[in-house]
């Protein structure tokens, strides 16, 4: 039997992935919905700390700069987050996996292309929100940006997904191992949002340690798309960025592919 | 009245036995829960980070203070994350596929059974003593000595804060009777926990306003932390101690008229 073409099975894949997003489609609204209390109780604590003193710089961010960081961060926090690792296990655990083996087609290469079809409707429901709140923000804080930064931004956010869906691609496979590792997706999830600066900017936690973060490939998933719509990222600093995030991305498909290597002979497609 | 509450409570401790021992079952999932809970710690301890890390107060209250707050919400947290958010998160479902039906066959009240049936000892554990090592260390730190009346105000105020808490998570989700599929309302009332991770104070007047009175989320928290400090007024004080009754009565009283509209439908 001829193999499909890689182009068509995995274009199969992504739209596979763009119609789970729309029929999940509620699921982006209290996506949305859940990124409105951190925006509301961070500006209410930033308009605190910063009363009294419009021009502070703290953190190294002005008051309209901390909090456009807030709500652009939120918002990529939500358009990166992954899901597929509870399929993945789900997939080990159950044995499920063996369907995958025997079709010509990678499971990576169907996982990774489903969540980036799901992305692509989700990112483009979230990145209409994002628009909107760039709008408002240069309307009533004065957040400037450009086209230039826009179309880096775009960049980085697309590398952004591949780097959380290599990081939790890892993780899931430590199904391989664990039986019940439910909360430990969740575990790994909250400290890589916080190293990510997804919850509060990486300086917060202090020079040295925001030095050691920004080599991790943590940052590269929130932090800097971010920072690169922000025009925070000096331009001498774009290029290294860029190629640290690639670095980080080779290793950890690297690694992704040893691992699966393998947990895969240990599999013994027990329950299908 | 004295007895049933009694009942009950011997009752919700039975429950917790036999929750814990089936957790035992499952040891890797026991320890991944402590781990989650400690990455959600890490997560509000953030904000105490940029208090200490700031370098100036935050609407009047220095970063020990902010210490004590955040100890008050991580110590109350630990009883909504080990004893009451797995049960609401739940109740769409038994609802929907009909197996309320044996919650309400029980001789017991059915929303103490439907509401406390389920437990995690895990993060229950893991955030109180976080929690209440966090309030010590912060009044410490802050020059407050070991004051009986200030462990027994923040013990009193913390047990009204959860029964606040409990009662405001219980009424939205009375709407599963009639709606069934009720996940978003308790995604929606999860994120409104949030709110108590920083001082009321920093919400305005208006915030506070209905945050203490209309939907009083800052009695859960905020009053354990205030009270220990010594800067809860009079006023709020009552409050404090009306809000788990008023709120309480609402929520029994909802549940009740929720019930007439349950169906079993999944049977």
């Amino acid at each position: 039997m001829p193999s499909l073409a890689p182009a068509r099975k995995y274009g199969k894949c992504l739209s596979l992935g763009v119609k789970a997003g729309i029929e999940y489609r509620v699921n982006i609204l209290f996506s949305i919905a859940g990124a409105i209390s951190p925006v509301v109780i961070q500006t209410a604590l930033w308009l605190v700390l910063y009363a009294g003193d419009p021009g502070a710089i703290m953190f190294g961010f002005t008051f309209p700069q901390m909090v456009a960081y807030t709500v652009i961060a939120q918002l990529v926090t939500r358009i990166v987050r992954t899901g597929f690792e509870y399929d993945v296990n789900y997939d080990i655990k159950s044995g499920g996996l063996d369907r995958y083996l025997v079709k010509p087609i990678g499971y990576f290469g169907f996982r990774i292309f489903s969540f980036l079809g799901d992305k692509l409707v989700q990112g483009a429901a979230i990145g209409a929100l994002l628009a909107v709140s760039v709008v408002v923000m240069s309307t009533a804080l004065g957040f400037a940006t450009t086209a230039a930064s826009v179309l880096l931004f775009v960049l980085a956010l697309f590398l952004a997904l591949a780097m959380n869906f290599l990081l939790f691609w890892c993780v899931s496979l430590s199904g391989f191992w664990l039986t019940e590792i439910g909360f430990l997706f969740e575990a790994v999830r909250i400290v890589i949002v916080a190293a990510s600066g997804g919850i509060l900017p990486l300086a917060v936690f202090g020079p040295d340690a925001e030095r050691a973060l920004k080599l991790m490939p943590f940052r590269f998933t929130i932090q800097f798309p971010t920072e690169v719509l922000s025009g925070r990222v000096p331009p001498s600093e774009m290029l290294p960025s860029f190629a640290l995030c690639a670095l980080w991305l080779i290793a950890l498909a690297a690694l992704g592919r040893v691992v699966w290597g393998r947990g895969i002979r240990r599999f013994a497609a027990v329950g299908s | 009245m004295m007895g049933e509450i009694i009942r009950h409570f011997k009752i919700w401790l039975m429950l917790v036995r036999i929750n814990f021992m089936s957790q035992m079952e499952y040891r890797v999932n026991f320890v991944t829960g402590i781990l989650m809970e400690a990455g959600y710690l890490l997560a509000k301890t953030m904000y105490v980070i940029v208090a200490y890390a700031a370098g100036r107060k935050i609407a009047g209250f220095g970063p020990n203070e902010i210490l004590v707050f955040v100890g008050s919400y991580v110590a109350l947290t630990g009883f909504y994350a080990g004893a009451l958010a797995m049960n609401l998160f739940g109740l769409s479902t038994i609802v929907r596929d009909g197996s309320f039906d044996m919650i309400l066959a029980k001789p017991v009240n059915s929303q103490f059974y439907a509401t406390f049936r389920r437990s995690d000892m895990g993060p229950f554990l893991f955030d109180t003593i976080a929690g209440i090592v966090m309030v010590i260390v912060g009044l410490v730190r802050a020059g407050f000595g070991f004051n009986p009346l200030g462990v027994l105000g923040w013990s009193f105020f913390a047990a009204s804060g959860a029964a606040v808490g409990y009662a405001l998570w219980v009424i939205p989700m009375t709407f599963v009777f009639r709606i069934v599929r009720a996940d978003a309302i308790a995604a929606l009332a999860d994120s409104f926990w949030d709110f108590n991770n920083v001082p009321m104070v920093v919400y305005g007047r208006v915030g506070r306003a209905i945050g203490t009175f209309a939907i009083p989320i800052f009695v859960i928290t905020n009053f354990p932390a205030l009270f220990a400090l010594g800067k809860l007024s009079p006023p709020l004080i009552a409050w404090g101690f009306a809000a788990p009754f008023v709120f309480g009565f609402i929520a029994a009283r909802l549940w009740k008229s929720g019930l007439r509209h349950y169906a079993s439908g999944g049977n």
